[in-house]
């Protein structure tokens, strides 16, 4: 199939599959749910338009994001421009923080920023040293994988509804690794 | 559909993603701007030189020339000399060591230095801030490691995720407006936004988090790269670099492969040998490296295109980060979604100030540092284009300025008409210079995008200065709804 057929196809697809999660999000039409899979399946489909276009590597990264560009179309398409008044904000002098206020600040930069660095790298180098694969791989993996886990332990620490158990928590677990990476 | 979050768990994590947020505000909205112009460095490096001789084609006798030329040059020689071969991106061969370049004219002499001073600042921007590079790129990565976080908390934070989907109000700068272009940005941009974070992040952790890794488990460091990158070879023969014999060599072994640089490595010494770069098509790995000596002899390949799949992964991170991939249309695609995330970052910050209900001295820096960071890119940018001048400190101090002025000023609606016009009248005199000092090579095919991009800017300025709020209508302020609904829930 010629480049170009392969692209209106793909696009197609992109579009198609965007309209109908449009039409199941926003009408709910009798069948939502329905709709709603089929444009996923749809948007799922352009995978094959794209790799046969150019290799599933490239056309893997085509399929993820023409649909957020499609959206996006859809999107300044259907936006509310009515025009309403905003109600103008008090002006306050900057209030200068206090103590506690410096602290806590203080606090959770070095929880999520140190800590959660030197955690995450602790607690991905065991589970990637553990892996079945070769070294190599192994080493990958661990720098691939820990900025994902750095962000996850942030996300974990300041949104705990204990933040003292939570950093306890991940300390414990660090330690665990730290442990077991000493052991290998 | 509704996913099913707990109250208190949208809460806190929209507790989580606001500190997040503000832990990175203004830096991540520096990196992500100048990442998303990075995306187009090669057709800056042509604008920044119009009239450089550009051919697809190439003698490989006369890069063999130029190459030796500078070999031979003791005084020039640093430990790597480089040779760039015409691309389809960058049609222009040069050759260079590690502290500057020259552009091989078709009889193989060098011609002109190469001089990319802007957009060099403009990247190291992006991947150091202009700190000290080895801090600076761990400081940008922890940012994409951060940004992984934001995006996970911003999801746990939308329990109408797909509800809203597609509800965007654009009704004149209050904060519900902020918060609609803010997470329908983030949720449709959210694949793009992680690949990248993690890739973004790979690149100045790699080397720490192995450095961890190798410390605690009493591995060598340097056999670990060597396991990648391979280890130096045995050399015999060392001499004058046999280019043609080398290309006719690789054309033969890997006839798909497409050479695009060269390295030389160990120059003028008696371990020197070549390191030939070739892309792959329908391959993301940057490139797959043929090593030999000096005198053509094969030594051996790097393995990236088919090694171990960490190899490939790892030679994959570039292309993945930066788009260079796929020609206009992926950098139309990159360009677009880096957009998206730069001003979900700003967004993101918006609506934090305007969530506290006043206006402080906060929101004046805000608006200082969003509209005086494209100022101050596009001043170093003249600066260079007039002056041959660039300095970090000229990008830094003007951005100063902005700010120090819309901190005297208070008055953010007017900082960002005033920074506005600023910017509209330095693409203006950045263009008028161009022109005049490149005169037709400034419309020429080497800098034509660039401008048509900088007369777009234009626009963009202009239809951002359309409808211009007024003081009862105040960007970030609260919208009609918000505060009927805080009157009667108060």
């Amino acid at each position: 199939m010629a480049a170009w057929s392969l692209i209106a196809l793909a696009i197609a697809c992109t579009i198609s599959g965007v309209a109908l999660l449009y039409r199941s999000w926003t009408r709910r039409p009798d069948g939502a749910r329905a709709v709603a899979a089929v444009g996923w399946l749809l948007l799922g489909a352009t995978a094959v338009p794209w790799f046969a276009l150019d290799g599933w590597e490239f056309g893997a990264i085509y399929a993820i994001t023409v649909p957020s560009l499609a959206a996006g179309l859809i999107l300044w398409l259907v936006a509310d421009r009515r025009r309403r008044r905003a109600e103008p904000l008090p002006r306050w002098s900057v209030a200068a923080p206090g103590w506690p206020a410096v602290r806590k600040v203080m606090g959770t930069f070095l929880l999520v920023v140190p800590f959660g660095a030197v955690a995450s790298t602790v607690v991905t180098g065991a589970a990637g040293l553990l892996l079945p694969i070769s070294e190599l791989n192994q080493l990958v993996f661990i720098v691939c994988v820990m900025p994902i886990v750095w962000g996850l332990f942030a996300y974990r620490m300041l949104a705990a509804p204990s933040r003292r158990r939570s950093v306890l928590s991940l300390a414990a677990l660090s330690g665990l690794g730290l442990v077991t990476i000493l052991a290998l | 559909m509704k996913l099913s979050l707990t109250p208190d768990l949208v809460k806190r994590s929209l507790a989580a993603h606001g500190w997040l947020g503000l832990l990175v505000g203004a830096l991540m909205y520096i990196v992500c701007l100048t990442g998303t112009l990075s995306v187009f460095y090669p057709e800056f490096e042509r604008w920044e030189q119009p009239g450089a001789p550009e051919s697809l084609t190439y003698d490989v006798g006369a890069m063999g020339r130029a190459l030796n030329d500078l070999l031979s040059r003791e005084s020039l020689l640093t430990e790597h000399v480089y040779l760039n071969l015409p691309t389809e991106e960058i049609p222009r061969a040069s050759v260079s060591n590690e502290e500057r370049g020259w552009f091989v004219e078709a009889d193989g002499s060098l011609g002109d230095p190469v001089v990319h001073d802007w957009t060099h600042f403009l990247i190291d921007t992006h991947l150091y801030l202009t700190l000290p590079e080895t801090f600076g790129i761990v400081l940008v990565s922890a940012l994409g490691a951060l940004l992984v976080g934001l995006i996970v908390s911003g999801l746990f934070a939308h329990p109408r995720l797909f509800k809203d989907a597609f509800h965007l109000r654009l009704r004149g700068g209050g904060r519900l407006e902020q918060v609609d272009i803010h997470n329908r940005l983030s949720v449709w941009g959210f694949p793009f936004h992680l690949l990248i974070a993690v890739t973004g992040a790979y690149f100045g952790l790699v080397i720490p988090v192995l450095g961890v890794i190798a410390d605690a488990t009493g591995r060598d460091a340097e056999a670990i790269a060597a396991s990648v990158f391979g280890e130096e070879p045995a050399i015999e023969a060392v001499g004058e670099v046999q280019l043609a014999s080398i290309l006719g060599d690789l054309s033969a072994r890997a006839p798909e492969a497409n050479p695009f640089a060269l390295t030389v490595h160990g120059a003028g010494t008696e371990r020197q040998f070549v390191e030939i770069h070739a892309s792959y098509p329908q391959r993301m790995i940057y490139s797959e490296n043929y090593r030999y000596d000096s005198a053509g002899t094969y030594l051996d390949k790097a393995g990236f295109s088919d090694g171990e799949v960490g190899k490939q992964i790892v030679y994959s991170m570039y292309y993945l980060h930066f788009g260079h991939f796929g020609g206009w249309a992926v950098k139309l695609i990159y360009g677009l979604l880096g957009l998206a995330l730069t001003v979900i970052s700003v967004t993101g910050v918006n609506i934090w100030l305007a969530k506290r209900r006043h206006r402080d001295a906060l929101n004046d820096l805000w608006a200082g540092i969003v509209w005086g960071v494209p100022v101050a890119l596009f001043v170093s940018a003249t600066s260079q284009v007039a002056l041959g001048f660039i300095s970090p400190v000229l990008f830094w101090s003007v951005l100063a300025l902005c700010v120090v002025w819309s901190l005297k000023r208070q008055d953010p609606v007017g900082v960002r008409r005033g920074l506005l016009l600023s910017w509209a009248a330095v693409i203006a005199a950045l263009l008028t210079i161009h022109l005049f000092r490149f005169g037709t090579d400034a419309v020429g095919p080497a800098a034509l995008a660039v401008n048509l991009g900088l007369i777009l800017q234009l626009a963009l300025v202009a239809y951002l200065l359309r409808g211009r709020p007024t003081e009862s209508e105040l960007p970030f302020g609260a919208d009609k709804d918000e505060v009927l609904e805080a009157q009667a829930n108060p």
